[in-house]
Protein backbone atom coordinates (compact mmCIF):
# COMPACT_ATOMS: atom_id res chain seq x y z
CA UNK A 1 0.00 0.00 0.00
CA UNK A 2 2.89 2.34 0.69
CA UNK A 3 4.49 1.77 -2.67
CA UNK A 4 2.11 3.86 -4.76
CA UNK A 5 2.50 7.26 -3.08
CA UNK A 6 6.28 6.86 -3.33
CA UNK A 7 6.01 5.81 -6.94
CA UNK A 8 3.90 8.86 -7.64
CA UNK A 9 6.46 11.08 -5.95
CA UNK A 10 9.25 9.52 -7.97
CA UNK A 11 7.27 9.98 -11.19
CA UNK A 12 6.53 13.57 -10.24
CA UNK A 13 10.17 14.26 -9.50
CA UNK A 14 11.20 12.61 -12.75
CA UNK A 15 8.69 14.72 -14.63
CA UNK A 16 10.00 17.86 -12.96
CA UNK A 17 13.59 16.90 -13.76
CA UNK A 18 12.78 16.15 -17.37
CA UNK A 19 10.78 19.36 -17.67
CA UNK A 20 13.83 21.35 -16.70
CA UNK A 21 15.53 20.15 -19.84
CA UNK A 22 12.71 20.37 -22.37
CA UNK A 23 10.53 23.35 -23.11
CA UNK A 24 7.07 22.49 -24.49
CA UNK A 25 7.07 22.01 -28.25
CA UNK A 26 4.24 21.54 -30.72
CA UNK A 27 4.80 18.86 -33.37
CA UNK A 28 2.47 16.99 -35.75
CA UNK A 29 0.34 14.53 -33.80
CA UNK A 30 1.64 10.97 -34.04
CA UNK A 31 -0.31 7.72 -34.10
CA UNK A 32 -0.80 7.38 -30.30
CA UNK A 33 -2.19 10.91 -29.97
CA UNK A 34 -4.47 10.43 -32.97
CA UNK A 35 -5.65 7.12 -31.52
CA UNK A 36 -6.52 8.82 -28.23
CA UNK A 37 -8.42 11.47 -30.18
CA UNK A 38 -10.29 8.76 -32.09
CA UNK A 39 -11.20 6.96 -28.85
CA UNK A 40 -12.73 10.14 -27.44
CA UNK A 41 -14.29 11.26 -30.71
CA UNK A 42 -17.86 11.36 -29.40
CA UNK A 43 -17.05 13.52 -26.38
CA UNK A 44 -14.79 15.72 -28.48
CA UNK A 45 -17.44 16.16 -31.16
CA UNK A 46 -19.99 17.35 -28.58
CA UNK A 47 -17.47 19.71 -27.00
CA UNK A 48 -16.31 21.16 -30.30
CA UNK A 49 -19.91 21.75 -31.37
CA UNK A 50 -20.68 23.72 -28.19
CA UNK A 51 -17.89 26.09 -29.17
CA UNK A 52 -19.31 26.32 -32.70
CA UNK A 53 -16.28 24.74 -34.33
CA UNK A 54 -16.81 22.38 -37.27
CA UNK A 55 -16.57 18.65 -36.60
CA UNK A 56 -13.13 17.14 -37.05
CA UNK A 57 -13.03 15.78 -40.57
CA UNK A 58 -9.46 14.80 -41.21
CA UNK A 59 -8.46 17.89 -43.18
CA UNK A 60 -7.34 19.99 -40.23
CA UNK A 61 -3.80 20.25 -38.91
CA UNK A 62 -3.43 18.54 -35.54
CA UNK A 63 -0.34 19.21 -33.44
CA UNK A 64 0.58 17.55 -30.16
CA UNK A 65 2.41 19.24 -27.32
CA UNK A 66 5.52 17.47 -26.11
CA UNK A 67 6.11 18.29 -22.45
CA UNK A 68 7.08 16.09 -19.52
CA UNK A 69 4.73 18.03 -17.25
CA UNK A 70 1.73 16.36 -18.88
CA UNK A 71 1.82 12.69 -17.91
CA UNK A 72 -1.90 12.09 -17.65
CA UNK A 73 -3.13 14.28 -20.49
CA UNK A 74 -2.46 14.93 -24.14
CA UNK A 75 -2.68 18.47 -25.49
CA UNK A 76 -3.59 18.81 -29.15
CA UNK A 77 -3.78 22.01 -31.14
CA UNK A 78 -6.29 21.90 -33.96
CA UNK A 79 -5.88 24.35 -36.83
CA UNK A 80 -8.87 24.37 -39.17
CA UNK A 81 -10.69 26.80 -41.42
CA UNK A 82 -13.32 27.29 -38.70
CA UNK A 83 -10.69 28.32 -36.20
CA UNK A 84 -7.89 27.26 -33.94
CA UNK A 85 -8.20 25.64 -30.55
CA UNK A 86 -6.44 23.38 -28.06
CA UNK A 87 -7.98 20.11 -26.88
CA UNK A 88 -6.91 18.62 -23.58
CA UNK A 89 -7.57 14.90 -23.54
CA UNK A 90 -7.33 12.84 -20.38
CA UNK A 91 -5.60 9.49 -20.72
CA UNK A 92 -7.57 8.32 -17.71
CA UNK A 93 -11.07 8.88 -18.97
CA UNK A 94 -11.92 12.32 -17.58
CA UNK A 95 -13.91 14.68 -19.79
CA UNK A 96 -11.94 16.59 -22.44
CA UNK A 97 -11.49 20.35 -22.20
CA UNK A 98 -11.08 22.99 -24.88
CA UNK A 99 -9.21 26.27 -25.05
CA UNK A 100 -10.42 28.43 -27.95
CA UNK A 101 -7.67 30.46 -29.63
CA UNK A 102 -9.41 31.77 -32.73
CA UNK A 103 -12.75 31.59 -34.48
CA UNK A 104 -13.26 31.99 -38.19
CA UNK A 105 -10.40 34.06 -39.44
CA UNK A 106 -9.79 36.01 -36.25
CA UNK A 107 -7.73 35.27 -33.18
CA UNK A 108 -9.33 35.77 -29.79
CA UNK A 109 -8.01 38.89 -28.06
CA UNK A 110 -6.11 37.61 -25.05
CA UNK A 111 -6.51 33.89 -24.26
CA UNK A 112 -3.87 33.73 -21.47
CA UNK A 113 -5.85 36.28 -19.47
CA UNK A 114 -9.21 34.52 -19.83
CA UNK A 115 -10.37 33.27 -16.43
CA UNK A 116 -11.84 30.17 -18.04
CA UNK A 117 -8.47 29.26 -19.49
CA UNK A 118 -6.82 29.84 -16.13
CA UNK A 119 -9.39 27.49 -14.60
CA UNK A 120 -8.79 24.87 -17.31
CA UNK A 121 -5.05 25.01 -16.59
CA UNK A 122 -5.57 24.82 -12.83
CA UNK A 123 -7.83 21.79 -13.21
CA UNK A 124 -5.38 20.21 -15.64
CA UNK A 125 -2.34 20.58 -13.41
CA UNK A 126 -4.27 19.55 -10.30
CA UNK A 127 -4.81 16.21 -12.03
CA UNK A 128 -1.16 15.86 -13.04
CA UNK A 129 1.67 14.25 -11.10
CA UNK A 130 4.41 16.84 -10.87
CA UNK A 131 4.48 20.02 -8.80
CA UNK A 132 7.00 22.85 -9.12
CA UNK A 133 9.69 22.57 -6.50
CA UNK A 134 12.14 25.26 -7.60
CA UNK A 135 11.98 28.64 -9.32
CA UNK A 136 12.75 27.28 -12.78
CA UNK A 137 9.82 24.85 -12.47
CA UNK A 138 7.44 27.77 -12.03
CA UNK A 139 8.87 29.36 -15.18
CA UNK A 140 8.23 26.13 -17.03
CA UNK A 141 4.63 26.06 -15.87
CA UNK A 142 4.19 29.56 -17.23
CA UNK A 143 5.81 28.50 -20.48
CA UNK A 144 3.44 25.55 -20.64
CA UNK A 145 0.45 27.78 -19.93
CA UNK A 146 1.46 30.23 -22.65
CA UNK A 147 1.88 27.32 -25.09
CA UNK A 148 -1.61 26.02 -24.27
CA UNK A 149 -3.16 29.45 -24.69
CA UNK A 150 -1.46 30.21 -27.98
CA UNK A 151 0.81 32.98 -26.73
CA UNK A 152 4.43 33.09 -27.87
CA UNK A 153 6.94 33.10 -25.02
CA UNK A 154 8.55 36.52 -24.57
CA UNK A 155 12.08 36.88 -25.92
CA UNK A 156 13.51 37.78 -22.52
CA UNK A 157 14.22 35.24 -19.78
CA UNK A 158 11.47 34.57 -17.20
CA UNK A 159 12.10 35.87 -13.70
CA UNK A 160 10.60 33.58 -11.09
CA UNK A 161 10.61 34.29 -7.39
CA UNK A 162 9.24 32.08 -4.67
CA UNK A 163 7.62 33.13 -1.43
CA UNK A 164 8.08 31.74 2.06
CA UNK A 165 4.75 29.95 1.91
CA UNK A 166 5.61 28.00 -1.22
CA UNK A 167 3.85 30.47 -3.46
CA UNK A 168 5.54 32.03 -6.48
CA UNK A 169 5.48 34.95 -8.89
CA UNK A 170 6.85 34.72 -12.41
CA UNK A 171 7.50 37.92 -14.33
CA UNK A 172 8.13 37.37 -18.00
CA UNK A 173 8.16 40.19 -20.52
CA UNK A 174 4.78 41.92 -20.26
CA UNK A 175 3.34 39.09 -18.15
CA UNK A 176 3.15 38.45 -14.45
CA UNK A 177 1.79 35.23 -13.02
CA UNK A 178 0.99 34.58 -9.37
CA UNK A 179 0.80 31.00 -8.12
CA UNK A 180 -0.50 29.66 -4.83
CA UNK A 181 1.56 27.14 -2.88
CA UNK A 182 -0.71 24.42 -4.19
CA UNK A 183 0.25 25.32 -7.75
CA UNK A 184 -2.88 27.18 -8.78
CA UNK A 185 -2.59 30.27 -10.94
CA UNK A 186 -4.29 32.88 -8.80
CA UNK A 187 -3.69 35.95 -10.92
CA UNK A 188 -2.46 36.91 -14.37
CA UNK A 189 -1.50 40.42 -15.26
CA UNK A 190 -0.57 41.72 -18.69
CA UNK A 191 1.13 45.11 -18.89
CA UNK A 192 -1.31 47.71 -20.16
CA UNK A 193 -4.22 46.05 -18.43
CA UNK A 194 -3.90 48.06 -15.23
CA UNK A 195 -2.30 47.44 -11.89
CA UNK A 196 -5.15 45.56 -10.26
CA UNK A 197 -4.29 42.46 -12.13
CA UNK A 198 -7.53 40.68 -12.86
CA UNK A 199 -7.17 38.62 -15.96
CA UNK A 200 -8.86 40.39 -18.80
CA UNK A 201 -10.04 43.27 -16.67
CA UNK A 202 -9.03 46.79 -17.51
CA UNK A 203 -8.97 49.31 -14.73
CA UNK B 1 -28.63 61.59 -17.56
CA UNK B 2 -31.89 63.53 -17.68
CA UNK B 3 -34.43 63.00 -14.87
CA UNK B 4 -36.88 61.53 -17.39
CA UNK B 5 -34.28 59.03 -18.60
CA UNK B 6 -33.40 58.14 -15.03
CA UNK B 7 -37.07 57.55 -14.23
CA UNK B 8 -37.49 55.45 -17.32
CA UNK B 9 -34.44 53.41 -16.35
CA UNK B 10 -35.82 52.77 -12.90
CA UNK B 11 -39.22 51.88 -14.27
CA UNK B 12 -37.80 49.47 -16.84
CA UNK B 13 -35.50 47.93 -14.27
CA UNK B 14 -38.49 47.25 -12.05
CA UNK B 15 -40.68 45.85 -14.79
CA UNK B 16 -41.72 42.29 -13.98
CA UNK B 17 -40.65 39.35 -16.11
CA UNK B 18 -40.70 35.59 -16.03
CA UNK B 19 -36.95 35.51 -15.62
CA UNK B 20 -35.40 36.92 -12.47
CA UNK B 21 -32.82 36.27 -9.76
CA UNK B 22 -34.41 35.37 -6.46
CA UNK B 23 -33.59 33.74 -3.15
CA UNK B 24 -33.35 29.96 -3.64
CA UNK B 25 -35.97 27.80 -1.97
CA UNK B 26 -34.69 25.55 0.82
CA UNK B 27 -34.51 22.50 -1.44
CA UNK B 28 -32.65 24.45 -4.12
CA UNK B 29 -30.19 25.80 -1.58
CA UNK B 30 -29.67 22.25 -0.32
CA UNK B 31 -28.88 21.16 -3.89
CA UNK B 32 -26.02 23.67 -3.92
CA UNK B 33 -24.81 22.68 -0.46
CA UNK B 34 -24.77 19.02 -1.45
CA UNK B 35 -22.11 19.88 -4.04
CA UNK B 36 -20.23 22.35 -1.90
CA UNK B 37 -16.85 20.59 -2.27
CA UNK B 38 -17.07 20.48 -6.06
CA UNK B 39 -18.20 24.09 -6.32
CA UNK B 40 -15.49 25.18 -3.88
CA UNK B 41 -12.83 23.51 -6.00
CA UNK B 42 -14.23 25.15 -9.10
CA UNK B 43 -14.19 28.58 -7.44
CA UNK B 44 -10.53 28.07 -6.49
CA UNK B 45 -9.61 27.13 -10.05
CA UNK B 46 -11.22 30.39 -11.17
CA UNK B 47 -9.06 32.31 -8.66
CA UNK B 48 -11.85 33.09 -6.18
CA UNK B 49 -10.71 33.12 -2.58
CA UNK B 50 -13.89 33.42 -0.54
CA UNK B 51 -15.70 31.01 1.71
CA UNK B 52 -18.93 32.85 2.41
CA UNK B 53 -21.22 33.73 -0.44
CA UNK B 54 -24.67 35.21 -0.78
CA UNK B 55 -26.69 33.05 -3.10
CA UNK B 56 -29.39 33.92 -5.61
CA UNK B 57 -31.00 31.55 -8.06
CA UNK B 58 -32.21 32.28 -11.57
CA UNK B 59 -35.90 31.59 -11.88
CA UNK B 60 -37.19 30.82 -15.36
CA UNK B 61 -39.66 28.27 -16.73
CA UNK B 62 -37.27 27.57 -19.60
CA UNK B 63 -34.79 25.72 -17.38
CA UNK B 64 -36.02 22.68 -15.49
CA UNK B 65 -33.08 20.28 -15.29
CA UNK B 66 -30.45 22.66 -13.97
CA UNK B 67 -29.95 25.02 -11.08
CA UNK B 68 -28.38 28.37 -11.94
CA UNK B 69 -26.96 30.22 -8.95
CA UNK B 70 -25.36 33.61 -8.65
CA UNK B 71 -22.80 33.81 -5.86
CA UNK B 72 -21.83 37.19 -4.43
CA UNK B 73 -19.20 38.10 -1.84
CA UNK B 74 -17.68 41.35 -0.65
CA UNK B 75 -14.21 41.60 0.88
CA UNK B 76 -13.14 43.89 3.71
CA UNK B 77 -12.29 46.62 1.18
CA UNK B 78 -15.78 46.49 -0.27
CA UNK B 79 -14.69 44.82 -3.47
CA UNK B 80 -17.32 42.55 -4.94
CA UNK B 81 -16.73 39.07 -6.28
CA UNK B 82 -19.45 37.45 -8.30
CA UNK B 83 -19.87 34.21 -10.23
CA UNK B 84 -22.62 32.19 -11.86
CA UNK B 85 -22.63 28.46 -11.14
CA UNK B 86 -24.61 26.00 -13.24
CA UNK B 87 -25.43 22.61 -11.72
CA UNK B 88 -27.17 19.83 -13.64
CA UNK B 89 -29.81 18.02 -11.60
CA UNK B 90 -28.48 14.69 -12.83
CA UNK B 91 -25.10 15.29 -11.20
CA UNK B 92 -23.24 16.31 -14.35
CA UNK B 93 -20.14 18.46 -14.00
CA UNK B 94 -20.61 21.86 -12.38
CA UNK B 95 -19.79 24.85 -14.57
CA UNK B 96 -18.85 28.38 -13.64
CA UNK B 97 -19.05 31.74 -15.37
CA UNK B 98 -16.84 34.36 -13.71
CA UNK B 99 -18.36 37.83 -13.48
CA UNK B 100 -16.15 39.73 -11.06
CA UNK B 101 -13.10 38.88 -8.98
CA UNK B 102 -12.41 41.44 -6.25
CA UNK B 103 -14.19 44.20 -8.12
CA UNK B 104 -12.71 43.58 -11.55
CA UNK B 105 -14.42 41.68 -14.29
CA UNK B 106 -13.71 40.47 -17.79
CA UNK B 107 -14.73 42.86 -20.53
CA UNK B 108 -17.43 41.77 -22.96
CA UNK B 109 -18.11 38.59 -21.03
CA UNK B 110 -21.08 37.98 -23.34
CA UNK B 111 -18.77 37.31 -26.28
CA UNK B 112 -16.48 34.83 -24.50
CA UNK B 113 -16.67 31.47 -26.37
CA UNK B 114 -16.42 29.59 -23.07
CA UNK B 115 -19.59 31.26 -21.79
CA UNK B 116 -21.38 30.47 -25.03
CA UNK B 117 -20.25 26.84 -24.72
CA UNK B 118 -21.55 26.66 -21.14
CA UNK B 119 -24.89 28.03 -22.32
CA UNK B 120 -24.98 25.54 -25.20
CA UNK B 121 -24.28 22.65 -22.84
CA UNK B 122 -27.06 23.94 -20.57
CA UNK B 123 -29.74 24.00 -23.29
CA UNK B 124 -28.86 20.57 -24.70
CA UNK B 125 -30.98 18.64 -22.26
CA UNK B 126 -33.85 20.96 -21.35
CA UNK B 127 -37.37 19.71 -22.17
CA UNK B 128 -38.81 23.22 -22.62
CA UNK B 129 -36.26 23.99 -25.33
CA UNK B 130 -36.15 24.92 -28.12
CA UNK B 131 -38.77 27.57 -27.46
CA UNK B 132 -42.04 27.61 -29.37
CA UNK B 133 -43.01 31.26 -29.05
CA UNK B 134 -41.34 34.57 -29.81
CA UNK B 135 -41.52 35.62 -26.20
CA UNK B 136 -39.74 32.43 -25.13
CA UNK B 137 -36.99 33.01 -27.69
CA UNK B 138 -36.61 36.50 -26.33
CA UNK B 139 -36.46 35.13 -22.81
CA UNK B 140 -33.81 32.62 -23.89
CA UNK B 141 -31.69 35.48 -25.21
CA UNK B 142 -32.25 37.30 -21.95
CA UNK B 143 -31.25 34.15 -20.08
CA UNK B 144 -27.91 34.03 -21.87
CA UNK B 145 -27.13 37.63 -21.05
CA UNK B 146 -28.03 37.01 -17.41
CA UNK B 147 -25.59 34.09 -17.32
CA UNK B 148 -22.91 36.42 -18.63
CA UNK B 149 -23.65 38.95 -15.90
CA UNK B 150 -25.99 41.37 -17.65
CA UNK B 151 -29.43 42.37 -16.46
CA UNK B 152 -30.88 43.50 -19.77
CA UNK B 153 -33.82 45.83 -19.71
CA UNK B 154 -36.01 45.31 -22.74
CA UNK B 155 -38.79 47.58 -23.91
CA UNK B 156 -41.89 45.56 -24.68
CA UNK B 157 -44.64 46.55 -27.14
CA UNK B 158 -46.98 47.58 -24.31
CA UNK B 159 -44.41 49.99 -22.94
CA UNK B 160 -42.97 51.28 -26.18
CA UNK B 161 -44.85 54.59 -25.97
CA UNK B 162 -42.71 55.42 -22.94
CA UNK B 163 -39.53 54.95 -24.90
CA UNK B 164 -40.36 55.42 -28.58
CA UNK B 165 -36.70 56.00 -29.47
CA UNK B 166 -35.81 52.45 -28.42
CA UNK B 167 -36.48 49.82 -31.10
CA UNK B 168 -38.85 47.01 -30.17
CA UNK B 169 -37.44 43.50 -29.87
CA UNK B 170 -37.75 41.34 -32.95
CA UNK B 171 -37.73 37.57 -33.29
CA UNK B 172 -37.56 36.03 -36.74
CA UNK B 173 -37.20 32.62 -38.34
CA UNK B 174 -38.93 30.67 -35.59
CA UNK B 175 -38.10 26.97 -34.93
CA UNK B 176 -37.55 24.31 -36.25
CA UNK B 177 -34.86 26.25 -38.08
CA UNK B 178 -33.88 28.30 -35.06
CA UNK B 179 -34.40 31.97 -34.45
CA UNK B 180 -32.75 35.32 -34.69
CA UNK B 181 -33.48 37.53 -31.69
CA UNK B 182 -32.76 41.25 -31.81
CA UNK B 183 -33.43 43.73 -29.07
CA UNK B 184 -32.12 46.87 -27.52
CA UNK B 185 -30.96 46.83 -23.95
CA UNK B 186 -31.70 50.01 -22.07
CA UNK B 187 -28.87 49.51 -19.63
CA UNK B 188 -29.89 52.28 -17.30
CA UNK B 189 -26.34 53.58 -17.41
CA UNK B 190 -24.90 55.49 -20.32
CA UNK B 191 -25.65 53.66 -23.53
CA UNK B 192 -28.18 51.71 -25.50
CA UNK B 193 -26.89 48.31 -26.59
CA UNK B 194 -28.37 46.50 -29.58
CA UNK B 195 -28.08 42.73 -29.38
CA UNK B 196 -28.47 40.31 -32.26
CA UNK B 197 -28.38 36.66 -31.26
CA UNK B 198 -28.74 33.73 -33.58
CA UNK B 199 -29.89 30.38 -32.19
CA UNK B 200 -29.99 27.07 -34.05
CA UNK B 201 -32.89 24.61 -34.03
CA UNK B 202 -31.64 23.09 -30.77
CA UNK B 203 -31.57 26.53 -29.10
CA UNK B 204 -27.77 26.66 -29.12
CA UNK B 205 -26.34 30.15 -29.45
CA UNK B 206 -24.43 30.31 -32.72
CA UNK B 207 -23.71 34.00 -33.22
CA UNK B 208 -23.91 37.04 -31.01
CA UNK B 209 -23.38 40.62 -31.99
CA UNK B 210 -23.26 43.65 -29.73
CA UNK B 211 -23.61 47.18 -31.06
CA UNK B 212 -23.57 50.34 -29.02
CA UNK B 213 -26.30 52.55 -30.45
CA UNK B 214 -26.04 55.95 -28.82
CA UNK B 215 -25.06 57.86 -25.75
CA UNK B 216 -28.12 58.87 -23.81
Amino acid sequence: MRFWPRAILVCGAAAALAAAQSPPRWAPAAAPERALLARQSRQVAALVDRYDYAPLGGTEVVLALATPWLQRHTALEVQAAAGRYVLLLSRQGAAPALIPLGQGGRLLPNPPADLHNIAVFNALMAAELGRPSKPSDWSEWVELYLALTGAPPPATAPQPSTGNLGDAVVAWGPWQFWFSASGLIIRVRLAGFGAGGLAGGKE
Amino acid sequence: MSPAAALLGLWLAASPGLLFWGRPAAADYAALQARQAEVGRLLAWYTYAYAHWNVHELQTPLIQRHHIYKLLARDSNGRVSEAVVVLANDGGAARLIPLQVAGLGPELNELDPHNIAIFNALVEDEPALPPHTSSDWLELAELYLNLAGDLPQIVTAERHSLAPHIPLPRVSAIAPAGAVVEFTDYEGQKVLIHWRMEFDAAARLRHINRTQLEEK
